[in-house]
């Protein structure tokens, strides 16, 4: 059961990676700059070790880091994420508690749940992304413009993603 | 002892985030100036030849419109050369005067970005051609940015199109000078400031590089007005500018090396310290 988890979460991982290196970083959005890797982060089983998710998160950004020039951002942005993850889903629990082999996603856990549980670690994400990007509160309103139509844009890819996959009952 | 192994198995976790985000905050700290080496970039070799690689994908997409734009500039290096040969004292490129003394060297870009808000793009030539950072990089028919970084094989540039931008403009028609800048708004409209009210600047005028800074040679067309605007709190225009090149499509461009260069930042840095 654990090598199946494994060999899933990996495959997902260099996916999505190469999702945002080959496509994402290309495709011209205007001034929205949409981020879909940190899904691989969001989709780990919620019995992965919070040691082991700080690590991946930290490495999966700094690789992205390294094919878009990013400098730390994303490295950084995805390393909160990463912590935050366990808060959210201590908070999210089912009222009977996680069971040992859950996965917190859209097949097992339904829309609403994925619906907020994407929305907030995305917004947490792209909020840290944009602000550390500019560095500064100037042009605070663009700058939440921006992360605004980003946000949009990359749940609307998350979700079109987790519907596809999704596994039928 | 144990008290502290104790504190140390309760909230290792915690200890751990706090490293890693320090260390990537680190790392964004030190790129924020752009004069410091960024280590984490698409010039180093081996993810340098990664993305060329992957580039070679896209440079095929667009050999049409390169194509015409290589075409374009063949003209017109013709003409020049026409001129030239018909008038050989009046030379219109600014390659060899007494101030500057230009080389360019052509490159291909590998890598380019505009939608953050400082972009870099990576091109092919490095060290071991001649590019050193600090040099300009120019298009056939505008300017594209300024090198930060610089492996063998490839150089990093941060493209006009980031907040950190901070060119010397001038204004064609009258010789003002002024400052090109870019507030992260639409990375195709750029701002200019530091034109007098009193000057009169219209519609689709020209603006030039100033050529003072020994990065960019004199009268390389960088935008075209699009936008007029007085400050109201100072005596000057704030200007919204299209570029004349269009960034986002450019497949080769031009590093300009000026070999006196050492020569005039040395005088003026000499200048500035007294």
């Amino acid at each position: 059961m654990n090598s199946k988890y494994f060999i899933t979460n990996a495959i997902r991982f260099v996916l999505l990676i190469a999702l945002q290196i080959l496509l994402l970083n290309e495709l011209p959005f205007g001034r929205a700059y949409l981020m879909v890797y940190p899904l691989a982060i969001l989709l780990l089983p919620v019995f992965t070790p919070r040691i082991t998710v700080l690590f991946l998160g930290f490495f999966t950004g700094l690789t992205i880091d390294i094919f878009s020039n990013g400098g730390g951002l994303h490295a950084a942005s995805l390393t909160a994420i990463a912590d935050a993850r366990s808060y959210i889903l201590d908070t999210f629990q089912p009222r009977s508690g996680w069971d040992k082999l859950d996965v917190p996603n859209l097949s097992s856990q339904g829309y609403v749940w994925f619906f907020y549980y994407s929305l907030i670690l995305f917004s947490i994400h792209h909020f840290l992304y944009f602000f550390l990007e500019v560095f500064s509160f100037a042009n605070f309103f663009s700058t939440i413009f921006k992360i605004i139509i980003s946000l949009f844009g990359s749940l609307v890819v998350v979700w079109m993603t987790s519907l596809f996959f999704k596994r039928s009952k | 002892m144990r008290s502290i192994y104790y504190l140390f198995t309760r909230f290792y976790v915690l200890i751990f985030f706090v490293i890693l985000e320090a260390f990537a905050l680190s790392l964004i700290f030190k790129s924020n100036t752009y004069q410091e080496v960024k280590f984490l970039n698409t010039s180093g070799n081996i993810t340098g030849t990664f993305v060329n690689y992957l580039n070679s994908i896209k440079h095929f997409i667009h050999l049409g419109s390169t194509n015409s734009i290589l075409l374009e500039e063949n003209t017109r290096l013709k003409n020049q050369l026409y001129f030239q040969n018909k008038y050989p004292s009046d030379s219109s490129l600014p390659k060899n005067s007494t101030a500057y003394k230009f080389e360019y060297i052509p490159a291909k870009i590998v890598n380019n970005t505009i939608n953050k808000s400082i972009n870099y793009i990576t091109i092919d030539k490095g060290s071991k051609d001649g590019v050193e950072k600090g040099l300009g990089v120019i298009s056939s028919n505008g300017v594209v940015g300024i090198i930060t970084n610089v492996s063998t094989n490839y150089s990093l540039l941060m493209s006009v199109i980031s907040v950190k931008t901070l060119i010397g403009v001038r204004h064609k028609k009258t010789n003002a000078l002024g400052n090109l800048r870019w507030n992260a708004e639409n990375p195709f409209i750029l701002q200019v400031d530091g034109f007098s009210k009193t000057l009169p600047i219209k519609k689709n005028d020209t603006i030039v590089t100033a050529g003072f800074s020994s990065i960019f040679p004199p009268d390389i067309p960088v935008a075209f007005v699009k936008n007029i605007e007085a400050d109201e709190s100072t005596s000057f225009f704030n200007l919204d500018v299209k570029l004349s090149n269009n960034i986002s499509s450019l497949s080769y461009v031009y590093i300009v090396k000026n070999e006196k260069k050492k020569e005039l930042d040395s005088l003026q840095t000499l200048i500035a310290n007294e």
